[in-house]
Protein backbone atom coordinates (compact mmCIF):
# COMPACT_ATOMS: atom_id res chain seq x y z
CA UNK A 1 0.00 0.00 0.00
CA UNK A 2 1.48 3.41 -0.91
CA UNK A 3 1.45 6.72 2.00
CA UNK A 4 -1.62 8.49 0.59
CA UNK A 5 -3.34 5.16 0.85
CA UNK A 6 -2.01 4.24 4.41
CA UNK A 7 -3.43 8.02 5.41
CA UNK A 8 -6.59 7.30 4.49
CA UNK A 9 -7.19 4.42 6.78
CA UNK A 10 -8.86 4.77 9.86
CA UNK A 11 -7.44 3.96 13.45
CA UNK A 12 -8.83 0.57 13.24
CA UNK A 13 -8.18 -0.09 10.37
CA UNK A 14 -4.36 0.78 10.06
CA UNK A 15 -3.86 -1.64 13.44
CA UNK A 16 -5.55 -4.04 12.17
CA UNK A 17 -4.00 -3.94 8.96
CA UNK A 18 -0.45 -4.12 11.28
CA UNK A 19 -1.42 -7.41 13.02
CA UNK A 20 -2.06 -9.04 9.87
CA UNK A 21 1.01 -8.73 8.88
CA UNK A 22 -0.12 -6.21 5.79
CA UNK A 23 1.41 -3.12 6.40
CA UNK A 24 4.51 -2.69 9.21
CA UNK A 25 4.86 -0.25 11.54
CA UNK A 26 7.83 1.55 9.99
CA UNK A 27 5.61 2.40 6.91
CA UNK A 28 2.97 3.12 9.06
CA UNK A 29 5.11 5.59 10.92
CA UNK A 30 6.60 6.96 7.43
CA UNK A 31 3.59 7.65 5.61
CA UNK A 32 2.56 10.10 8.20
CA UNK A 33 5.66 11.84 8.26
CA UNK A 34 5.11 12.74 5.13
CA UNK A 35 1.76 13.81 5.28
CA UNK A 36 3.06 15.48 8.47
CA UNK A 37 5.67 17.43 6.03
CA UNK A 38 3.10 18.32 3.56
CA UNK A 39 -0.11 19.41 5.56
CA UNK A 40 1.76 20.42 9.31
CA UNK A 41 2.51 23.88 7.82
CA UNK A 42 -0.78 25.12 6.44
CA UNK A 43 -2.20 23.87 9.83
CA UNK A 44 0.41 24.72 12.38
CA UNK A 45 -1.12 21.54 14.48
CA UNK A 46 2.46 20.42 15.52
CA UNK A 47 4.29 21.34 18.17
CA UNK A 48 6.94 19.16 19.01
CA UNK A 49 7.48 15.84 16.68
CA UNK A 50 9.55 13.41 18.00
CA UNK A 51 10.73 11.40 15.18
CA UNK A 52 13.64 9.46 15.99
CA UNK A 53 12.52 8.09 19.22
CA UNK A 54 9.44 7.16 16.64
CA UNK A 55 11.64 5.14 14.39
CA UNK A 56 12.73 3.20 17.19
CA UNK A 57 9.41 1.88 18.58
CA UNK A 58 8.11 1.64 15.15
CA UNK A 59 11.26 -0.78 14.62
CA UNK A 60 10.78 -2.15 17.87
CA UNK A 61 7.20 -3.26 16.67
CA UNK A 62 7.95 -4.65 13.37
CA UNK A 63 10.52 -6.97 15.30
CA UNK A 64 7.87 -8.03 17.95
CA UNK A 65 5.49 -8.97 15.89
CA UNK A 66 7.85 -11.10 13.80
CA UNK A 67 8.75 -13.01 17.01
CA UNK A 68 5.40 -13.93 17.40
CA UNK A 69 4.57 -11.75 20.14
CA UNK A 70 1.15 -10.30 21.75
CA UNK A 71 0.37 -7.22 20.20
CA UNK A 72 -1.45 -4.29 22.03
CA UNK A 73 -4.56 -3.67 20.27
CA UNK A 74 -3.13 0.05 19.05
CA UNK A 75 -0.15 -2.17 18.04
CA UNK A 76 2.13 -0.27 15.53
CA UNK A 77 -0.64 2.95 15.00
CA UNK A 78 1.39 6.70 15.10
CA UNK A 79 -0.26 8.92 17.30
CA UNK A 80 0.15 12.21 18.73
CA UNK A 81 -1.15 13.84 21.67
CA UNK A 82 -2.63 17.68 22.76
CA UNK A 83 0.43 19.06 24.44
CA UNK A 84 -0.96 18.53 27.92
CA UNK A 85 -0.09 15.41 28.73
CA UNK A 86 2.90 14.46 31.34
CA UNK A 87 6.20 12.55 29.96
CA UNK A 88 9.10 11.79 32.10
CA UNK A 89 11.61 14.35 31.01
CA UNK A 90 9.82 15.18 28.25
CA UNK A 91 8.36 19.41 28.05
CA UNK A 92 4.25 19.90 27.72
CA UNK A 93 4.13 23.35 26.99
CA UNK A 94 0.36 23.53 27.44
CA UNK A 95 0.34 26.05 24.90
CA UNK A 96 1.58 28.35 27.20
CA UNK A 97 4.39 30.44 28.13
CA UNK A 98 4.41 29.77 31.95
CA UNK A 99 4.84 26.46 31.23
CA UNK A 100 7.46 26.30 28.26
CA UNK A 101 10.35 24.97 30.39
CA UNK A 102 8.54 22.85 32.64
CA UNK A 103 9.77 19.59 32.29
CA UNK A 104 7.14 16.31 33.44
CA UNK A 105 8.89 14.20 36.66
CA UNK A 106 6.08 11.32 35.83
CA UNK A 107 4.23 9.58 33.07
CA UNK A 108 0.31 10.34 32.41
CA UNK A 109 -1.64 7.19 32.81
CA UNK A 110 -3.15 7.69 29.47
CA UNK A 111 0.26 7.77 27.90
CA UNK A 112 1.43 4.59 29.90
CA UNK A 113 -2.10 2.99 28.71
CA UNK A 114 -1.48 3.79 25.29
CA UNK A 115 2.44 2.94 25.34
CA UNK A 116 1.32 -0.45 27.01
CA UNK A 117 -1.35 -1.46 24.07
CA UNK A 118 1.16 -0.97 21.07
CA UNK A 119 0.60 2.93 20.21
CA UNK A 120 3.86 4.91 19.19
CA UNK A 121 3.97 8.37 20.32
CA UNK A 122 5.54 10.65 17.40
CA UNK A 123 4.67 13.46 19.33
CA UNK A 124 2.38 16.60 20.73
CA UNK A 125 -0.41 18.46 19.11
CA UNK A 126 -1.56 22.33 18.85
CA UNK A 127 -3.64 23.66 21.65
CA UNK A 128 -5.05 26.71 23.23
CA UNK A 129 -3.18 28.07 25.97
CA UNK A 130 -4.26 26.07 29.45
CA UNK A 131 -7.13 24.88 26.95
CA UNK A 132 -9.19 27.46 27.44
CA UNK A 133 -10.65 28.30 24.26
CA UNK A 134 -12.78 26.94 21.81
CA UNK A 135 -11.15 28.21 18.68
CA UNK A 136 -7.46 27.46 18.79
CA UNK A 137 -6.25 30.61 18.88
CA UNK A 138 -2.76 30.69 20.61
CA UNK A 139 -1.02 34.31 21.17
CA UNK A 140 1.97 32.05 21.66
CA UNK A 141 2.25 29.60 19.31
CA UNK A 142 0.27 31.13 16.61
CA UNK A 143 -3.29 29.92 16.14
CA UNK A 144 -3.61 26.51 14.45
CA UNK A 145 -5.73 26.29 11.28
CA UNK A 146 -8.46 24.31 9.64
CA UNK A 147 -7.31 21.78 7.43
CA UNK A 148 -10.39 22.65 5.03
CA UNK A 149 -9.71 25.98 4.68
CA UNK A 150 -7.01 28.15 6.94
CA UNK A 151 -9.11 31.33 7.79
CA UNK A 152 -11.29 29.52 9.80
CA UNK A 153 -10.86 28.05 12.89
CA UNK A 154 -10.61 24.36 13.71
CA UNK A 155 -11.84 25.04 17.17
CA UNK A 156 -10.58 24.59 20.09
CA UNK A 157 -9.21 23.55 22.80
CA UNK A 158 -7.62 20.52 21.52
CA UNK A 159 -7.40 22.08 18.45
CA UNK A 160 -4.34 20.12 16.69
CA UNK A 161 -5.57 17.29 17.70
CA UNK A 162 -8.89 18.14 15.46
CA UNK A 163 -6.37 19.50 13.00
CA UNK A 164 -4.14 16.48 12.50
CA UNK A 165 -6.43 13.92 12.30
CA UNK A 166 -8.90 15.51 9.60
CA UNK A 167 -5.89 16.48 7.46
CA UNK A 168 -4.58 12.72 8.22
CA UNK A 169 -1.26 13.42 9.58
CA UNK A 170 -1.87 11.06 12.55
CA UNK A 171 -5.15 8.44 12.81
CA UNK A 172 -5.61 9.35 16.26
CA UNK A 173 -5.41 11.66 19.25
CA UNK A 174 -5.82 12.69 22.64
CA UNK A 175 -7.72 15.69 24.02
CA UNK A 176 -9.31 17.16 26.91
CA UNK A 177 -12.73 18.14 27.02
CA UNK A 178 -13.96 20.95 30.37
CA UNK A 179 -16.73 22.31 28.37
CA UNK A 180 -16.28 21.39 24.50
CA UNK A 181 -12.79 20.76 24.10
CA UNK A 182 -12.89 17.32 22.25
CA UNK A 183 -16.40 17.68 20.58
CA UNK A 184 -15.71 21.72 19.43
CA UNK A 185 -12.27 20.21 16.98
CA UNK A 186 -13.82 17.41 16.18
CA UNK A 187 -16.71 19.04 14.64
CA UNK A 188 -14.96 22.04 13.10
CA UNK A 189 -12.47 20.17 11.61
CA UNK A 190 -15.09 17.48 10.20
CA UNK A 191 -13.76 14.12 12.52
CA UNK A 192 -15.25 11.77 15.17
CA UNK A 193 -14.13 13.18 19.04
CA UNK A 194 -15.36 11.36 22.44
CA UNK A 195 -16.38 13.05 25.54
CA UNK A 196 -16.28 10.12 28.11
CA UNK A 197 -18.67 10.04 31.82
CA UNK A 198 -16.89 12.01 34.74
CA UNK A 199 -14.43 9.22 36.47
CA UNK A 200 -13.99 7.41 33.29
CA UNK A 201 -10.79 7.91 32.09
CA UNK A 202 -8.00 8.84 34.74
CA UNK A 203 -6.37 12.49 34.29
CA UNK A 204 -3.30 12.13 36.35
CA UNK A 205 -0.48 13.48 34.54
CA UNK A 206 -3.02 15.78 32.64
CA UNK A 207 -2.87 19.40 33.14
CA UNK A 208 -5.72 20.38 35.31
CA UNK A 209 -8.14 23.13 34.12
CA UNK A 210 -11.12 22.60 36.38
CA UNK A 211 -10.88 19.10 38.81
CA UNK A 212 -15.01 18.75 38.72
CA UNK A 213 -14.89 19.35 35.06
CA UNK A 214 -12.12 17.84 33.01
CA UNK A 215 -11.97 14.46 31.09
CA UNK A 216 -9.71 13.34 28.88
CA UNK A 217 -11.25 12.26 25.74
CA UNK A 218 -10.30 11.32 22.23
CA UNK A 219 -10.45 12.11 18.09
CA UNK A 220 -10.43 9.98 15.58
CA UNK A 221 -11.67 9.29 12.00
CA UNK A 222 -14.39 6.91 13.13
CA UNK A 223 -16.85 5.31 16.36
CA UNK A 224 -14.91 2.45 15.30
CA UNK A 225 -11.59 4.48 16.38
CA UNK A 226 -13.14 5.90 19.55
CA UNK A 227 -13.94 2.58 20.67
CA UNK A 228 -10.69 0.79 20.51
CA UNK A 229 -8.80 4.22 22.29
CA UNK A 230 -11.22 4.42 24.83
CA UNK A 231 -10.75 0.75 25.46
CA UNK A 232 -7.12 1.17 26.20
CA UNK A 233 -7.53 4.19 28.13
CA UNK A 234 -10.33 4.07 30.60
CA UNK A 235 -10.98 1.91 33.61
CA UNK A 236 -10.09 3.22 37.17
CA UNK A 237 -6.18 4.19 38.46
CA UNK A 238 -5.07 4.34 41.86
CA UNK A 239 -2.88 7.05 41.51
CA UNK A 240 -6.58 9.34 40.19
CA UNK A 241 -8.88 9.25 43.07
CA UNK A 242 -11.25 10.66 41.29
CA UNK A 243 -11.25 7.56 38.62
CA UNK A 244 -13.98 5.48 38.39
CA UNK A 245 -14.20 1.58 39.61
CA UNK A 246 -17.10 1.00 36.83
CA UNK A 247 -16.00 -1.91 34.92
CA UNK A 248 -15.38 -0.81 31.03
CA UNK A 249 -17.26 -2.89 28.57
CA UNK A 250 -15.95 -3.71 25.21
CA UNK A 251 -17.44 -0.94 23.10
CA UNK A 252 -15.74 -2.19 19.98
CA UNK A 253 -17.79 -5.39 19.86
CA UNK A 254 -21.45 -3.54 20.42
CA UNK A 255 -21.18 -1.92 17.35
CA UNK A 256 -23.32 -4.16 14.96
CA UNK A 257 -25.25 -0.82 13.32
CA UNK A 258 -28.58 -1.60 14.47
CA UNK A 259 -30.75 0.67 15.89
CA UNK A 260 -33.58 -1.07 16.03
CA UNK A 261 -35.88 -0.57 18.91
CA UNK A 262 -33.88 2.68 20.03
CA UNK A 263 -35.68 5.82 21.34
CA UNK A 264 -33.33 8.51 20.58
CA UNK A 265 -34.48 12.15 21.77
CA UNK A 266 -33.85 15.46 19.77
CA UNK A 267 -32.63 18.07 22.51
CA UNK A 268 -35.23 21.32 21.09
CA UNK A 269 -35.62 24.19 22.80
CA UNK A 270 -31.83 25.79 22.83
CA UNK A 271 -29.96 23.30 21.21
CA UNK A 272 -31.92 23.33 17.95
CA UNK A 273 -34.07 25.96 18.22
CA UNK A 274 -31.42 28.46 18.60
CA UNK A 275 -29.09 26.90 15.95
CA UNK A 276 -28.04 28.60 12.20
CA UNK A 277 -30.13 27.59 9.00
CA UNK A 278 -27.16 26.42 7.58
CA UNK A 279 -26.58 24.32 10.52
CA UNK A 280 -29.92 22.39 10.47
CA UNK A 281 -29.67 21.72 7.09
CA UNK A 282 -26.94 19.30 8.11
CA UNK A 283 -28.58 17.97 11.54
CA UNK A 284 -32.28 17.31 10.51
CA UNK A 285 -31.23 14.47 7.25
CA UNK A 286 -29.19 13.48 9.55
CA UNK A 287 -32.25 12.13 11.42
CA UNK A 288 -33.30 10.11 8.69
CA UNK A 289 -30.07 8.35 8.84
CA UNK A 290 -30.63 7.44 12.52
CA UNK A 291 -34.13 6.20 11.55
CA UNK A 292 -33.06 4.37 8.53
CA UNK A 293 -31.29 2.40 10.90
CA UNK A 294 -34.13 1.54 12.74
CA UNK A 295 -33.61 4.38 15.70
CA UNK A 296 -37.02 6.42 17.06
CA UNK A 297 -36.56 10.02 17.02
CA UNK A 298 -38.62 11.66 19.42
CA UNK A 299 -38.41 15.54 20.94
CA UNK A 300 -37.19 15.80 24.45
CA UNK A 301 -37.32 19.18 26.05
CA UNK A 302 -35.81 18.77 29.78
CA UNK A 303 -37.16 21.75 31.86
CA UNK A 304 -34.18 21.33 34.32
CA UNK A 305 -32.18 23.03 31.10
CA UNK A 306 -32.31 26.67 32.67
CA UNK A 307 -30.27 25.47 36.28
CA UNK A 308 -28.29 23.40 34.46
CA UNK A 309 -26.79 26.25 32.18
CA UNK A 310 -26.70 28.60 34.99
CA UNK A 311 -24.49 26.32 37.30
CA UNK A 312 -22.71 25.24 34.53
CA UNK A 313 -21.43 28.53 34.28
CA UNK A 314 -20.19 29.01 37.64
CA UNK A 315 -17.80 25.57 37.84
CA UNK A 316 -15.26 25.29 35.36
CA UNK A 317 -14.66 29.50 35.75
CA UNK A 318 -13.93 29.44 39.53
CA UNK A 319 -11.77 26.32 39.40
CA UNK A 320 -9.72 27.49 36.73
CA UNK A 321 -9.29 30.72 38.76
CA UNK A 322 -7.98 28.84 41.72
CA UNK A 323 -5.67 27.44 39.52
CA UNK A 324 -3.80 30.38 37.78
CA UNK A 325 -4.08 32.91 41.12
CA UNK A 326 -0.81 33.06 41.61
CA UNK A 327 0.70 33.09 37.75
CA UNK A 328 -2.61 35.82 37.28
CA UNK A 329 -0.66 38.10 40.18
CA UNK A 330 2.77 37.61 39.19
CA UNK A 331 2.94 37.08 35.28
CA UNK A 332 -0.64 38.33 33.87
CA UNK A 333 1.46 39.25 30.65
CA UNK A 334 2.29 35.68 29.74
CA UNK A 335 -1.26 35.26 28.96
CA UNK A 336 -3.12 35.70 25.57
CA UNK A 337 -5.58 39.00 26.27
CA UNK A 338 -9.07 36.91 26.06
CA UNK A 339 -7.71 34.56 28.15
CA UNK A 340 -6.77 36.23 30.77
CA UNK A 341 -9.70 37.96 30.94
CA UNK A 342 -11.79 34.61 31.22
CA UNK A 343 -9.48 33.43 34.02
CA UNK A 344 -10.34 37.02 35.83
CA UNK A 345 -14.23 36.83 35.59
CA UNK A 346 -13.48 33.55 37.64
CA UNK A 347 -12.52 35.52 40.59
CA UNK A 348 -16.53 37.27 40.69
CA UNK A 349 -18.02 34.29 40.86
CA UNK A 350 -19.48 34.16 44.69
CA UNK A 351 -17.69 30.65 46.43
CA UNK A 352 -21.17 30.67 48.44
CA UNK A 353 -22.80 30.18 44.66
CA UNK A 354 -19.61 27.74 43.37
CA UNK A 355 -20.51 25.54 46.11
CA UNK A 356 -23.93 25.59 45.36
CA UNK A 357 -23.37 24.39 42.00
CA UNK A 358 -21.22 21.16 43.03
CA UNK A 359 -23.89 20.76 45.90
CA UNK A 360 -26.49 20.53 43.72
CA UNK A 361 -24.57 19.06 40.80
CA UNK A 362 -25.74 15.28 41.66
CA UNK A 363 -29.25 16.61 42.22
CA UNK A 364 -29.31 18.40 38.78
CA UNK A 365 -28.13 14.91 36.81
CA UNK A 366 -30.81 13.22 38.55
CA UNK A 367 -33.73 15.08 37.58
CA UNK A 368 -31.75 16.20 34.07
CA UNK A 369 -31.70 12.15 33.45
CA UNK A 370 -35.48 11.72 34.78
CA UNK A 371 -36.85 14.12 32.46
CA UNK A 372 -34.55 13.98 29.47
CA UNK A 373 -34.12 9.82 29.31
CA UNK A 374 -37.49 8.51 30.67
CA UNK A 375 -38.76 8.46 26.92
CA UNK A 376 -35.51 8.35 25.47
CA UNK A 377 -31.63 5.83 25.64
CA UNK A 378 -29.69 8.51 23.77
CA UNK A 379 -29.91 12.35 23.19
CA UNK A 380 -28.96 14.28 19.85
CA UNK A 381 -27.88 17.83 19.71
CA UNK A 382 -25.90 19.98 17.16
CA UNK A 383 -22.31 19.92 18.05
CA UNK A 384 -22.36 23.79 17.25
CA UNK A 385 -24.89 26.69 16.68
CA UNK A 386 -23.23 28.32 14.65
CA UNK A 387 -21.25 27.14 11.43
CA UNK A 388 -17.28 27.16 11.26
CA UNK A 389 -16.29 30.85 12.16
CA UNK A 390 -13.32 32.68 10.31
CA UNK A 391 -10.36 33.54 12.86
CA UNK A 392 -10.55 37.05 12.60
CA UNK A 393 -14.15 37.26 14.10
CA UNK A 394 -13.61 35.33 16.67
CA UNK A 395 -10.15 36.96 17.81
CA UNK A 396 -10.90 38.35 20.43
CA UNK A 397 -7.24 40.11 21.20
CA UNK A 398 -7.55 41.90 18.31
CA UNK A 399 -10.78 42.83 18.88
CA UNK A 400 -12.83 42.56 22.49
CA UNK A 401 -15.73 43.04 20.41
CA UNK A 402 -15.28 39.49 19.28
CA UNK A 403 -15.61 38.50 22.85
CA UNK A 404 -19.38 37.57 22.61
CA UNK A 405 -19.13 35.76 19.26
CA UNK A 406 -15.82 33.77 20.73
CA UNK A 407 -17.76 32.99 23.99
CA UNK A 408 -21.01 31.76 22.72
CA UNK A 409 -19.65 28.80 20.73
CA UNK A 410 -19.34 26.24 23.17
CA UNK A 411 -23.06 26.81 24.53
CA UNK A 412 -24.24 23.50 22.90
CA UNK A 413 -21.16 21.56 24.99
CA UNK A 414 -20.81 23.39 28.54
CA UNK A 415 -23.70 21.80 29.45
CA UNK A 416 -22.60 17.84 29.56
CA UNK A 417 -19.62 18.33 31.05
CA UNK A 418 -21.39 19.67 33.93
CA UNK A 419 -23.88 16.73 34.44
CA UNK A 420 -21.06 14.54 33.54
CA UNK A 421 -22.27 12.96 30.60
CA UNK A 422 -20.48 10.60 27.60
CA UNK A 423 -21.13 12.34 24.55
CA UNK A 424 -19.60 12.03 21.38
CA UNK A 425 -19.45 14.28 18.28
CA UNK A 426 -19.76 13.16 14.76
CA UNK A 427 -19.86 14.81 11.38
CA UNK A 428 -23.07 15.26 9.91
CA UNK A 429 -22.50 17.22 7.28
CA UNK A 430 -21.20 20.26 5.39
CA UNK A 431 -22.24 24.12 5.36
CA UNK A 432 -22.48 26.01 1.88
CA UNK A 433 -18.47 27.42 2.40
CA UNK A 434 -17.52 23.61 2.90
CA UNK A 435 -17.13 23.35 6.38
CA UNK A 436 -17.87 20.64 8.57
CA UNK A 437 -20.89 20.54 10.70
CA UNK A 438 -21.11 18.20 14.04
CA UNK A 439 -23.64 16.21 15.51
CA UNK A 440 -23.56 15.51 20.00
CA UNK A 441 -24.94 12.10 20.77
CA UNK A 442 -25.51 11.94 24.27
CA UNK A 443 -25.98 9.40 27.12
CA UNK A 444 -26.32 7.92 30.67
CA UNK A 445 -23.28 8.03 32.80
CA UNK A 446 -21.18 5.31 31.43
CA UNK A 447 -23.41 4.51 28.68
CA UNK A 448 -19.97 5.36 25.98
CA UNK A 449 -20.82 1.92 24.12
CA UNK A 450 -24.25 3.03 23.32
CA UNK A 451 -23.15 6.32 22.51
CA UNK A 452 -20.33 4.72 20.18
CA UNK A 453 -22.76 2.39 18.70
CA UNK A 454 -25.65 4.97 17.69
CA UNK A 455 -22.68 7.03 16.35
CA UNK A 456 -21.20 3.96 14.22
CA UNK A 457 -24.20 3.07 12.92
CA UNK A 458 -24.99 6.52 11.42
CA UNK A 459 -21.46 6.10 9.99
CA UNK A 460 -22.93 3.16 8.84
CA UNK A 461 -25.32 4.81 6.96
CA UNK A 462 -23.41 8.47 5.51
CA UNK A 463 -19.74 9.02 4.27
CA UNK A 464 -19.41 12.58 6.09
CA UNK A 465 -16.66 11.11 8.44
CA UNK A 466 -15.13 9.90 4.84
CA UNK A 467 -14.31 12.88 3.65
CA UNK A 468 -10.85 14.40 3.85
CA UNK A 469 -9.94 17.94 2.94
CA UNK A 470 -8.51 18.71 -0.39
CA UNK A 471 -5.54 20.74 0.19
CA UNK A 472 -3.38 17.49 0.78
CA UNK B 1 -22.23 47.57 29.51
CA UNK B 2 -18.54 46.69 29.99
CA UNK B 3 -18.20 49.29 32.52
CA UNK B 4 -21.31 49.42 34.23
CA UNK B 5 -21.69 49.82 37.75
CA UNK B 6 -21.57 46.17 38.43
CA UNK B 7 -18.69 45.46 36.37
CA UNK B 8 -16.77 48.20 38.28
CA UNK B 9 -17.86 46.87 41.77
CA UNK B 10 -16.28 43.53 40.90
CA UNK B 11 -13.20 45.04 39.47
CA UNK B 12 -12.56 46.18 43.06
CA UNK B 13 -13.40 43.45 45.08
CA UNK B 14 -11.45 41.17 42.84
CA UNK B 15 -8.38 43.68 43.26
CA UNK B 16 -9.51 43.20 46.92
CA UNK B 17 -9.32 39.42 47.71
CA UNK B 18 -6.83 38.50 44.70
CA UNK B 19 -4.90 41.62 44.60
CA UNK B 20 -5.44 41.44 40.56
CA UNK B 21 -6.33 43.83 38.28
CA UNK B 22 -7.89 43.61 35.24
CA UNK B 23 -5.63 41.92 33.00
CA UNK B 24 -6.52 42.80 29.60
CA UNK B 25 -9.14 45.06 27.37
CA UNK B 26 -11.50 41.90 27.28
CA UNK B 27 -11.42 42.22 31.05
CA UNK B 28 -14.84 44.46 31.18
CA UNK B 29 -16.54 42.25 28.60
CA UNK B 30 -15.60 39.48 30.86
CA UNK B 31 -16.81 40.85 33.91
CA UNK B 32 -20.18 41.94 31.85
CA UNK B 33 -20.73 38.56 31.02
CA UNK B 34 -21.43 37.64 34.26
CA UNK B 35 -24.53 40.08 34.46
CA UNK B 36 -25.70 37.23 32.29
CA UNK B 37 -25.30 34.74 34.94
CA UNK B 38 -26.06 36.89 37.85
CA UNK B 39 -29.84 37.42 35.87
CA UNK B 40 -30.25 33.48 34.93
CA UNK B 41 -29.94 32.37 38.83
CA UNK B 42 -31.86 35.16 40.05
CA UNK B 43 -34.47 33.46 37.61
CA UNK B 44 -33.45 29.81 38.67
CA UNK B 45 -34.41 31.20 42.79
CA UNK B 46 -36.67 28.82 44.72
CA UNK B 47 -37.22 26.96 41.41
CA UNK B 48 -34.37 24.34 41.81
CA UNK B 49 -35.56 21.95 44.63
CA UNK B 50 -32.57 19.75 45.65
CA UNK B 51 -30.93 19.58 48.93
CA UNK B 52 -27.45 20.57 48.95
CA UNK B 53 -25.28 17.53 49.56
CA UNK B 54 -21.69 17.82 48.90
CA UNK B 55 -20.45 14.57 47.89
CA UNK B 56 -24.15 13.23 45.79
CA UNK B 57 -22.73 13.77 42.30
CA UNK B 58 -20.54 10.45 42.18
CA UNK B 59 -23.35 8.36 43.51
CA UNK B 60 -25.65 10.58 41.05
CA UNK B 61 -23.67 9.24 38.16
CA UNK B 62 -24.25 5.57 39.33
CA UNK B 63 -27.80 5.89 39.85
CA UNK B 64 -28.40 7.22 36.58
CA UNK B 65 -26.50 4.16 34.76
CA UNK B 66 -29.43 2.22 32.56
CA UNK B 67 -31.64 0.10 34.10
Amino acid sequence: MNPEALVELSLTEAADAFRRGEVSATQLLEAALLRIRRAAPSTNAVIRLDESQARLAAHVADSARGTGAALGPLAGVPLMHKDMFDREGRISTAGSVIWRDRIARRTATVLKRLDAAGALDLGTLHMAEFAQNATGHNRHLGDCRNPWNPDHVTGGSSSGSGAAVAARMVWGALGSDTGGSVRLPAAMCGVSGLKPTHGRVPRTGAMPLSFSTDTVGVLARTARDLARLLEVIAGQDPTDPASSAQPVPSCEAALDGDLRGMRIGVLEPGFVDGAEEEVLRAFLPALDALRARGATLVPVAPAIMPAVMAYTALVSRSEAAMIHAQWMRERPGDYGGALAARIYAGYAVPASLYAEALARRGGVLREFCRQAFAGADLLLAPTLRVRVPTRAETDADADPANWGRLMALSVNTRPFNYLGLPVASVPCGFDARGLPVGMQVIGRPFAEAKVLRAADAFQRETDWHMQAPPAF
Amino acid sequence: MPDSALALQMADMIRRWHGIAPPSACAPQALAELEAVIAALAELDGTVPFDCEAAQFEAALLECREP
